[in-house]
C-alpha cells in the first residue's frame, strides 16, 4: 500500500490497521449477510411450501366437492399474510375453482404435477402443491408471495449486522491502537533520536520502556549511540590529527620546496664558482700581451685546471650520490695500508689547510685493513675536507686504530663545531648550516652524506661529539672487519 | 330299544360330542396388537371362552401371512380368526372351510363369521330410542367398504332410511358434501358417514354438519372423539358369545351381523345439536365422553 510520505510510522500503522479492520469487516459483513441471506431465502421459501402443502389440504374437501364458494373461503384465509399476494384453487382438469388477489408475476401454469414446487418470479414467488386425496391428485393450488417482507427483513439484518460490525470494528481498531502504541511509540522514539543524530545532535537517547523486552531494547539502542557517538569522535579526532598532518606535510613539502630552491642554488653556485673562475683565467690569458712570460701563462693554466678538476669533483660528486641512490656500487675489498692512505688524504687537503690556516696533525700507527679503499679514502677526505673547511687557524687531528678488529678513524677539529639540534641533520644530503647565497663557506652539501652512505655499506658506525674543550667536532668512524672475504692481517 | 336305535344313539352321541366341541381343538387366531385394541380383541375372546371352553390361542406376528405349517402342527378342527390380517391368513391356509371369521367388515360372499358389519335396521331402532325426532337417516358408504348393511325399509317406518353409496372415495365423499350442504336439514334428519372418511375430510364434514348443526353418525369408534355426536359398534363380548356359538354348530358356514350394538355418546356434539336422549335410555349408552 502506497502511503504520502509525509505519514509518520505511527500515522502510517494506524492507516495500515485500520484499512485491514475496515476490509475484513466488509469481507465479514458479506460472508455473514450471504450466510443469513441464504438461510433465510432457504428457510422462507420452506415456510412458504410448507404453507402451500397446507392450503391445498384446507381446500381438498372443497375441490373435492366442487364447492367454490367455500375453496373462496379457504383461498381468502390463506391470503390473509400481508406477504401473501394471490391464491388459486386448480381442479385437476385443471380449471380455476377459486381465487383471491393479484397476480402479478407467475406466467407459468403448471398443467398437472405430483410433487410441490416453485418458481422464482423476481419480485414474487410462485409456490404450487399438488391437492391429493389418497394418492389420487385432484387439482393443484398457487400460492403467490411477495419477497419484499424477506428483502426488508434481509435490510434491517443487514444493517444490524453493519452496524454490529463496524461498531466492533471500532472498538478493536481502537484497542489496537492503544496497544500498538507500545511498539509505535517506541519506533517513533527511536525515530526521533536518529533524527536528532544525524543532525549532529550529541548526547540524545530514548527514554521508551516498557516490558523487560522493551527495556532491553531501550538499553541496546542507548549502548548503540554512545559507541556511534564516541566513534564519531575518534574519527573526528584523526580528521584532525590527518588534517594536521597533511598541513605539516603540505608546509614540509613547500619547505622542500624552498630547500630544493636552495640546493639548487647551492649547486649551481658550486657548478658556476670554478666555471666562472676558469672563465676568468681564460680571459686572463686572452688578454696578456703578446711576449708574456711563460711561467704567467702556465701559473694562469694550472689555476684554470685546478678549478676545472674542482668541477670534475663536484659532478663525481653528484655521479657518486647517484650511483649509490641507485644501488650500483660495488665493494671491492682489498688489503689496505692505512697510514699511507691517511698520508694521501692529508696531502690533498694540504691547499685547503693552508688556506684557512689550520694545522693537521696526523698518528703515526702503521696499520692494514681490508676494505673498499675507494670508499675509506672518500670517507677520510670528505672528513678532513670538512675539517679544514670550517676550522680557521685550528688544530685538526687525524687519529686511526683497530678496536676489537674494527678499524677506528677519528678527524677532530677546533673549528666552529656542529650545533646540538643539527647534529642529525648533517648527514642529510645537500643539507648545510648555512645555505644562504652569503655564506662565507662553499659546498655542495654532499660530503657528509656521502661519508654516511659509504659508513653505511661497509656496515660500520659513524659517531659525532662535541670536542672536550668546547670548541670544535669529533668525527668517529667504526668500521667492521670482513673477516668472511679476508683473513686479517695482524 | 331295537338295535338299529341304540346305533342311531350311539352316532347322535358321538356327532353331538364333536358338535359341541372337543375345545382342545379350537382354534383362536389373532394379530399382534398395541394396547388400544388389545382391551377389544381381550373381550372378544372372552366372549368366545363363554361359549367354548380351553380354546387354543394362536397370536400372529406384525406381517406374517403363511400360517400353514403352524396350523398343521396344531392341525385344529375349528379356527376362529380376529381381525382382517388373521382372517386373510387363516382363509389362504386350507383351513378355509374350517374357519370362521371375526372383528372385520365382510359379507356372507367372502367369509363365514360374524361380520362387524351393522344391520340398518337394528341401528334406526337403536336411534330412535335414543332420539325419536330423526326422521330421515341417511347413510353415506363407499362401495367395498360398507360396515352398516342397509336393510329397505318399509313406507311409513320412522325413521326412514337411505342408502347413499359411492362407487369411490372421491364421489363418497363428493355425495356425503352435497348431501350436508343442500340435502339434510336439522333436526330431523341424521347422517352416517363413512367408517373409512379420511380424517381431514372427516373434519372438514364435522365443521359443515357443525355450522348445521346436522346430527352426524358413525359406526367407526374413534369417530366420538373428533366431534362425532353418537357412535354405533358392536359389543366385543357378545360379538365373541356369537362366534362361540357359531363355532359350536355342526356345519361352520354361518353367517351373523353384529347383534348387540353399543352406543358411544360425546356430550359436547350431542348438546351443540341439541341432542338429549331420554334419561330412561342411559343404559344404552355403553361409553359417554365430554
Amino acid at each position: 500500500m502506497n502511503l504520502p510520505k509525509q505519514f509518520n510510522l505511527q500515522q502510517r500503522f494506524y492507516t495500515t490497521v485500520f484499512v485491514g479492520i475496515s476490509l475484513a469487516s466488509l469481507l465479514i459483513i458479506g460472508l455473514i449477510y450471504w450466510a443469513i441471506s441464504q438461510y433465510a431465502t432457504k428457510y422462507v421459501s420452506d415456510y412458504w411450501a410448507s404453507y402451500a402443502k397446507t392450503f391445498s389440504e384446507a381446500v381438498k374437501y372443497p375441490v373435492i366437492i366442487g364447492s367454490a364458494p367455500d375453496a373462496l373461503a379457504v383461498s381468502k384465509t390463506f391470503a390473509g399474510d400481508k406477504n401473501v399476494k394471490k391464491t388459486t384453487v386448480y381442479t385437476n382438469k385443471p380449471e380455476v375453482l377459486s381465487s383471491f388477489g393479484m397476480s402479478l408475476g407467475c406466467k407459468t401454469k403448471p398443467t398437472s404435477f405430483n410433487d410441490a414446487f416453485f418458481i422464482d418470479a423476481g419480485r414474487d414467488w410462485c409456490f404450487y402443491a399438488p391437492i391429493i386425496h389418497e394418492s389420487h391428485v385432484v387439482g393443484h393450488v398457487e400460492l403467490v408471495t411477495s419477497k419484499a417482507g424477506i428483502k426488508t427483513l434481509l435490510l434491517r439484518m443487514l444493517l444490524a449486522i453493519g452496524l454490529t460490525i463496524l461498531l466492533f470494528s471500532a472498538v478493536a481498531f481502537l484497542i489496537v491502537s492503544k496497544q500498538s502504541k507500545v511498539f509505535t511509540s517506541t519506533l517513533l522514539d527511536m525515530e526521533s533520536v536518529l533524527k536528532a543524530v544525524s543532525q549532529g545532535v550529541g548526547g540524545v537517547r530514548v527514554s521508551f520502556g516498557g516490558s523487560d523486552n522493551v527495556d532491553k531494547i531501550r538499553d541496546g539502542f542507548n549502548e548503540l549511540l554512545a559507541e556511534i557517538e564516541q566513534n564519531k569522535q575518534l574519527l573526528e579526532q584523526r580528521v584532525i590529527d590527518r588534517t594536521q598532518e597533511l598541513e605539516k606535510a603540505l608546509e614540509g613539502s613547500q619547505a622542500a620546496n624552498v630547500y630544493k630552491s636552495q640546493i639548487m642554488m647551492t649547486i649551481t653556485h658550486e657548478m658556476k664558482t670554478p666555471l666562472h673562475a676558469i672563465s676568468m683565467f681564460l680571459q686572463t690569458l686572452l688578454s696578456l700581451p703578446e711576449g708574456e712570460d711563460l711561467n704567467s701563462l702556465r701559473e694562469l693554466n694550472l689555476t684554470a685546471l685546478a678549478r676545472a678538476n674542482d668541477m670534475k669533483e663536484n659532478t663525481d660528486t653528484f655521479l657518486l650520490k647517484n650511483k649509490l641512490a641507485s644501488d650500483k656500487y660495488d665493494l671491492d675489498y682489498t688489503t689496505v695500508d692505512i697510514k699511507s692512505l691517511m698520508q694521501a688524504c692529508a696531502e690533498k687537503v694540504s691547499v685547503l689547510k693552508n688556506r684557512n690556516a689550520n694545522r693537521l696533525t696526523l698518528s703515526n700507527n702503521p696499520l692494514s685493513f681490508v676494505c673498499d679503499i675507494e670508499m675509506l679514502t672518500h670517507i677520510v677526505n670528505n672528513l678532513l675536507s670538512n675539517a679544514c673547511k670550517f676550522t680557521i687557524g685550528g688544530d685538526i687531528h687525524l687519529n686511526w686504530w683497530l678496536d676489537h678488529d674494527r678499524l677506528a678513524i677519528q678527524v677532530s677539529d677546533t673549528g666552529r663545531g656542529i650545533s646540538a639540534e643539527n647534529r642529525n641533520r648533517i648527514f642529510e644530503d645537500f643539507w648545510q648550516e648555512d645555505m644562504s647565497e652569503s655564506r662565507k663557506v662553499g659546498g655542495h652539501g654532499l660530503g657528509l652524506y656521502l661519508v654516511k652512505q659509504f659508513v653505511n655499506r661497509l656496515q660500520g658506525e659513524i659517531v659525532v661529539v662535541e670536542n672536550t674543550d668546547g670548541k670544535g667536532t669529533i668525527f668517529t668512524v667504526t668500521l667492521p672487519s670482513p673477516s668472511d672475504k679476508f683473513d686479517h692481517p695482524q | 330299544m331295537t338295535k338299529w336305535t341304540f346305533k342311531y344313539l350311539l352316532v347322535f352321541f358321538l356327532f353331538s360330542s364333536q358338535a359341541f366341541g372337543d375345545n382342545a381343538n379350537t382354534l383362536i387366531i389373532y394379530p399382534e396388537v398395541g394396547k388400544g385394541q388389545e382391551q377389544v380383541y381381550s373381550s372378544v375372546i372372552k366372549g368366545i371362552e363363554n361359549e367354548i371352553e380351553r380354546p387354543k390361542l394362536l397370536e400372529l406376528k406384525d406381517g406374517q401371512i403363511d400360517i400353514q405349517q403352524q396350523l398343521d402342527e396344531i392341525r385344529p378342527l375349528k379356527i376362529i380368526a380376529l381381525g382382517k390380517s388373521a382372517a386373510e391368513a387363516a382363509n389362504k391356509s386350507s383351513y378355509r372351510k374350517q374357519t370362521l371369521t371375526g372383528l372385520s367388515y365382510f359379507t356372507k360372499s367372502e367369509y363365514n363369521g360374524v361380520s362387524l358389519i351393522v344391520n340398518s335396521l337394528t341401528l334406526a331402532g337403536l336411534l330412535h330410542q335414543v332420539a325419536p325426532f330423526i326422521q330421515r337417516i341417511f347413510i353415506v358408504q363407499q362401495s367395498g367398504h360398507h360396515t352398516i348393511a342397509v336393510q329397505p325399509t318399509v313406507p311409513g317406518d320412522t325413521p326412514t332410511i337411505f342408502d347413499i353409496e359411492g362407487s369411490d372415495s372421491l364421489e363418497t365423499i363428493r355425495l356425503l358434501g352435497r348431501l350436508l350442504e343442500h340435502d339434510v336439514s336439522a333436526p330431523t334428519d341424521a347422517v352416517f358417514i363413512p367408517a373409512n372418511i379420511t380424517d381431514d375430510i372427516r373434519q372438514e364434514v364435522e365443521k359443515v354438519a357443525w355450522n348445521k348443526k346436522i346430527m352426524l353418525l358413525s359406526t367407526n369408534f374413534s369417530h366420538l372423539e373428533t366431534g362425532i355426536p353418537m357412535v354405533f359398534y358392536p359389543d366385543p363380548v357378545a360379538l365373541g358369545g356369537q362366534l362361540g356359538r357359531l363355532a359350536g354348530k355342526k356345519s361352520l358356514d354361518g353367517f351373523e351381523n353384529a347383534a348387540s350394538i353399543y352406543i358411544g355418546l360425546n356430550r359436547r356434539a350431542a348438546q351443540h345439536i341439541d341432542l338429549a336422549p331420554p334419561s330412561q335410555k342411559t343404559n344404552l349408552f355403553s361409553v359417554q365422553i365430554n
